[in-house]
Formats: C-alpha cells, structure tokens, sequence
C-alpha cells in the first residue's frame, strides 16, 4: 500500500458565532467536529455530503488554509500546524487547489499567462524567471487548452475552459495533492466529463493524489478509490467506492443514495427509495448523540444519547468504517 | 380584442388529454450591443393535460427563454419573439395585450423559479406574499387571504403554517423557500404549471421531496406540467414526454422511455452517454468534444456538427431538416436519422 501523505486527526474547525454590541461569543458553528481522514499517494479520496456538512471546510482545513481549532495534521511526515511561515509555504507547493467556481476564482483582470504563472512567481525557486513562459505554455497544451491563447482573459474562455485553467494553475508546482473542491459542478453535463476525463489523465500521468469534494455522487465514484461521507462536521461512513455504493450501512448513505435520481426512466416507481423528511439541523446546534438521529427511519432511544463511534464494521462482503449503532445493509 | 370570448372558453374544465398548450414555430432573439443573438430558432410542440414535458438542454440551448416566452415575461428588450404561436387552449398569447396577458399568468399559466430566494421578496412575509395572489386576483380581503395561504402552505408540507407564515423568505431553508414558491404557483390553481430548474438549487434528500411534491400536487389537479432541466436523472424520474434543445433549436422529441432507450439524435446520445452512473464505475466519460456554440454566431447548417461524431459535408452547409417524423410521437432534427430504423445505441 502506497504511502500515507496526508493525515488529519481529531480535526476540528469550529466558528464562532458573535451577536450584541460586543459582538460576544454566543455559540460555535461546529463546521468539522473531529474528522480523522488520511490521503495515500496516488489515490482519490472523495468527499461528499449535503451543502453545509463541512466537507469544504474540511478541503481547506486539509491544505492549511484555514487553522483548525483542535486536532493534528500531518503532511508529507510533518506536522503541517507547527510550521513557520517559511516552511508552511514550502510545505504548501506540495498540496493545492482547484476550486468550484471558475467564474470567481479567476481573477478577470489579469491574462491567462499571468494566472497560471502565479505560483511561479510566489515559489521563486521552481523555475527560472526566463523559464516561466514556456512553462506556462506547456501547462496550458497539458489541461488541453492551445498554447497560444497565453494571453487572453479569463472572459474569452467558456466555463469549462476556465476550469481547465484553474487546473493548470494548481498542477504548476508540480504538487502531490490536489484538492479540487467541487471542481465540476458549475459545469455543463458535456463539458463536465470533458474535465473529469482531464483529471483522470493528468492523475495517470503525475501520480497525483486527489481529495475530490462534491455533491454529486455518481461523478465521484466515476473518479474515486475510496469515499468518505459526511453529515453535520461528522464523517459518518467511509470506505472502498465499491463499499460505499454497493453496500453502504449507514442510514445516511443509503438515504443520499436513493435519493439520486437514476437516469433510466424504468427504474422509476421509487419502490425501496428513501425520502427523508426535513432539513439538515443547523451545525450550530446539532442534535445529541447520533446527529442523524433527528431524520433516521432507525433511531431508537439510544441514538439520542449516545454517539456511535465510527469504526469498521460488517458489510456482508467485509468490513468498512461506518458510524451507525444499527449499521447494516439494506435489504 | 375578444376580450370576453376567450375566458369563456377557458373556464370550462379541463379534461386528460386536451392540448393545453401549442407552441409553434417560436423564435426569439436577443438584439445586443455586440450583435444578434438567435437565442430560440422555432421551436414547436404541444402539451397535454395530466401531462409531464421536460425540456432537456445545457446552458444557452433556449430552454428557460422558452418558458419565458410561454410565460410572456422576456426581458424585452434586448429579448424579441420574432416568430411563432404560443396558443393556450387556442388562443394565441402573443396577440394579447399586456392587460389580457397578465389575467393569464398565475391563474391558467404559473411558474417556478431556479432561485426561490431571489423570486421572493425580502421584506415581506412569506404567508402575506403567497396572499398577495388571491387578494390581487381573486379580490379577496386580507384575512380571508391569509386563511388561503396558510391551506397551501400546509399543503406543499411546511411545518407550523400558521407561524411560519409570519416568517421571511431569509428564514427558511433553500427547500421550504421551495415550498413556499410551489404553494404561490399553485395558489390560483392554473392549469400549466412551468417549473424552470425547480431543485437545481437544493440537495439532493431534498431534491427528491420537492418533485415529490410537485408530481402529487399534478395528479391531484391534473395540470400540464413543462419541467425545465438539465438533469437527465430527473427527467428519467419525473417525465412523460422530452424534447431536448441543443443551441436553440429542438433537436429531439420524444416518450421518455424512447429516448433513454435508442436516443436518434447523436446529440442526445452523445448526452446519455457523457453522464456518470451511480451503479457504474467505468473507465473514461466517452465525453461529447468541443464546446456548445455561442448563439451570436452559430455555425452554419446544423448547429451541432462541429461537435458531432457522425457529421458529413453536408452537415455543414444544410441546416437539418427540423422534424423528421420517426413514428408515433417521435422526431429528430438530423440529416441521419432514418425514419423507422433500429437507430439503437449499440450502433
């Protein structure tokens, strides 16, 4: 098994939440509340979740660009939360992002030579100055983008395009890990496989490893190894793709499944479809024990009270990481 | 202006199956600064009562000018229809003064917007904005008002009605915002509903509550339902009859179950093929190439061949012919669909 190179544990990000004329402390937005998550080399870890479950607090927790409140990382051996400045931006080239939104997260006002050579000029030693052009060039032909157009601005290009140009900026620096939180979801459906097909190709090719945040479940088994599911700042079942989809045991999962609607109208009808009741509580205030337990068809007595551990648990073909008292597959 | 004609014929009840809506040869564009965008070149179809029509296309296909044309709302200018029928139980929209339109839209056409939060008004309560509707329409006073919209608010399934009714759009989640839009569209009790991108918005638990709701709320009341997406998994869900637009033009019509079973045109094949599977994990996406057009200037003949697996010189220079009838309910807008041919994806 390939090395471990990314791994947070106990993570916690909690936000305060200020009112009155002092703007004191009332409360804590509980946005990841004790998150363990490890990253081999090579692999694709996907995060998925319900909007406001914390799964991109988590991506930016992962990449130190939030500190988190408790817990420990480690990147790459080093305890990432302990490091100077210095050292945090040397750290840094190795993991970075691609972000959601390519409308916002370009800046419109500079070419798209300047965009992609920005991490060139922040980490001055990864390429001579004389050097970048080119470079810059040949990131733009490997996202699938010509070349010449180094000089355009972000505008001329559609969204797709754009997204393949916040890819070349994240590979840059030649990184291990890419976070791409939610890098396909603004896309059209045929420009989204255009991309996916483009991260699948630049993985085989730099042996990069992918924290890959979405909410839309198929993409993310199209492109994961493993999954990690999260309800409420909690994982609460993760585990090998096949495990998650093919025999999830948290109520959760099986829920999010179900509710996906399949694109084959003869599996209409929903026999065996899940429709949960209600929203998803407010991470400020979260239910006790099981925070599932307010929308779980499952919950008994002790859900309310005790929290269930998420450790590995039987799946019918093996053994997964699930964070039910009554996990089990369903029938 | 038959201003007391129609209305008459409008308010005999509507029976399954009578066409409520006709839209014919529709063409819209938008006159910009920067040019001619042909954001609909004639689009036709029909509606049904008790029917589900889902409109199928990506971003700039036309698929939400279509519906705001139906509805009578485009932004006018830059938006102009220059051609075409929308006929409401045989009579023509278009034709109507702005006075005539207005008695059409929430009581016989209503709608559902993308972005509930944005579609409400932010400094009213939700219960007095869904009353507006029947105080403005129906000329009741307000308590009478508020009574109805505490029902449809009950209706559509948000909690607490009468308390939450006092609340503000800020206060609900993105769902029950959802909800409260239905509860409006519904309020008058039209008889086509046009949802436009109705869960895009929410997650997916809550996605499937709200077309759920929407599906029951259209048996219950047998309205004509155009379902406006880009979702192929919804529409599998949810739909009847789909026609699918590609650069404002309707490429492919079709029963639902035709159409994800041998889809004729390459543009809709190329679609279901392109999307991600939840029970499937395959190798690449046999992703569409290129990009869609842009509608300032459209290639020439058909709109989609430089993107197309399947594409002749011919295709460049001829624009397709818009319908070549397949069978039964079932046209495609391509110079290589042949009628009656096993046209199957395993080709």
């Amino acid at each position: 098994m390939s090395q471990v190179i990314l791994r947070g544990s106990a993570l916690e990000k909690h936000y305060p939440v200020k009112a009155g004329l002092f703007r004191r402390t009332v409360g804590q937005v509980r946005a990841v509340d004790g998150v363990d998550i490890e990253l081999r080399a090579g692999e694709t870890l996907g995060l998925v979740g319900e909007s406001g479950c914390g799964k991109s607090t988590l991506g930016r927790l992962l990449m130190c660009l939030e500190r988190p409140t408790g817990g420990q990382l480690e990147i790459l051996g080093r305890n990432a939360l302990s490091l100077d400045g210095r050292s945090l931006r040397r750290l840094r080239r190795d993991v970075q992002i691609v972000f959601q939104d390519p409308y916002t997260s370009l800046n419109p006002r500079r070419t798209v030579g300047d965009i992609v050579a920005e991490p060139f000029r922040i980490h001055r030693d990864v390429a001579p100055r004389g050097d970048i052009r080119r470079r810059v060039q040949e990131l733009l032909d490997q996202v699938g983008l010509n070349p010449e157009h180094i000089n355009r601005f972000p505008h001329q290009f559609s969204g797709g395009q754009r997204q393949r140009i916040g890819i070349a900026r994240g590979i840059a620096l030649n990184p291990k890990v890419l976070i791409c939180d939610e890098p396909v979801s603004a896309l059209d459906v045929s420009v989204q496989a255009q991309v996916v097909n483009l991260l699948r190709q630049l993985q085989r090719d730099l042996g990069l490893a992918y924290v890959f945040i979405a909410h839309d479940l198929a993409v993310v088994r199209h492109i994961s190894d493993r999954v990690a599911v999260m309800y409420l700042g909690k994982i609460v079942e993760q585990g090998d793709e096949a495990a998650i989809y093919d025999r999830p045991t948290h109520p959760y999962t099986q829920a999010l499944l179900s509710a996906v609607p399949t694109p084959d109208p003869k599996s209409r009808g929903g026999e065996g479809q899940i429709v949960l009741t209600g929203d998803v509580p407010s991470p400020a205030d979260p239910p006790s024990g099981c925070r599932f337990h307010t929308r779980c068809w499952l919950a008994q007595e002790r859900c309310s009270q005790a929290e269930p551990v998420l450790e590995a648990r039987p799946d019918g073909v093996g053994l997964h990481a699930s964070a039910c008292h009554f996990a089990a597959v369903r029938v | 202006m038959a201003q007391t004609k129609h209305p008459a014929r409008w308010s005999e009840p509507v029976e399954v199956g009578d066409v409520l809506l006709r839209v014919e040869g529709l063409k819209v564009e938008f006159r910009m600064r920067e040019g001619v965008a042909r954001a609909i070149n004639g689009v036709s179809f029909d509606l049904a009562a008790g029917q589900s029509l889902a409109i199928l296309g990506e971003s700039g296909s036309g698929k939400s000018v279509t519906a705001q044309a139906i509805m009578g709302i485009l932004d006018s200018p830059p938006g102009f229809v220059t051609a075409g029928r929308v006929l409401y139980r045989g009579v023509d929209l278009l034709t109507l003064p702005e006075r005539e339109r207005r008695k059409v839209r929430g009581a016989h056409i209503a709608m559902i917007f993308q972005d509930a939060l944005s579609a409400l008004n932010p400094v009213f309560p939700v219960g007095w904005q869904i009353a507006e509707m029947m105080r403005v329409h129906r000329g009741l006073n307000r308590s009478d008002a508020q009574e109805q919209a505490i029902r449809l608010m009950e209706r559509v399934r948000i909690p607490a009605a009468r308390q939450r009714a006092r609340a503000y759009p800020h206060q609900f989640s993105g769902g029950m915002r959802q909800r409260v839009m239905i509860a409006m569209a519904i309020a008058l009790d039209p008889v086509v509903l046009i949802a436009d991108e109705p869960t895009t918005a929410l997650d997916v638990t809550v996605q499937a509550q709200i077309m759920r709701l929407l599906q029951e709320l259209q048996e219950e009341r047998q309205m004509g339902l155009i379902l406006i997406t880009h979702d192929l998994g919804v529409v599998a869900d949810v739909a009847d009859r789909i026609i699918v637009m590609y650069a404002g033009g309707l490429v492919e019509e079709a029963d639902v179950l035709d159409l994800y079973d041998r889809p004729a045109h390459p543009y809709s094949r190329g679609l279901l093929d392109s999307i991600p599977r939840l029970d499937q994990k395959g190798s690449d996406l046999p992703a569409i190439g290129g990009l869609p057009p842009n509608l300032l200037r459209l290639p020439t003949g058909c709109a989609f061949h430089p993107r197309c697996p399947v594409a002749q010189a011919r295709c460049r220079v001829d624009p397709p012919p818009p319908r070549v009838e397949l069978g039964p309910g079932r046209a495609a807008a391509c110079h290589f669909v042949v009628p009656d041919a096993d046209f199957g994806r395993s080709a």
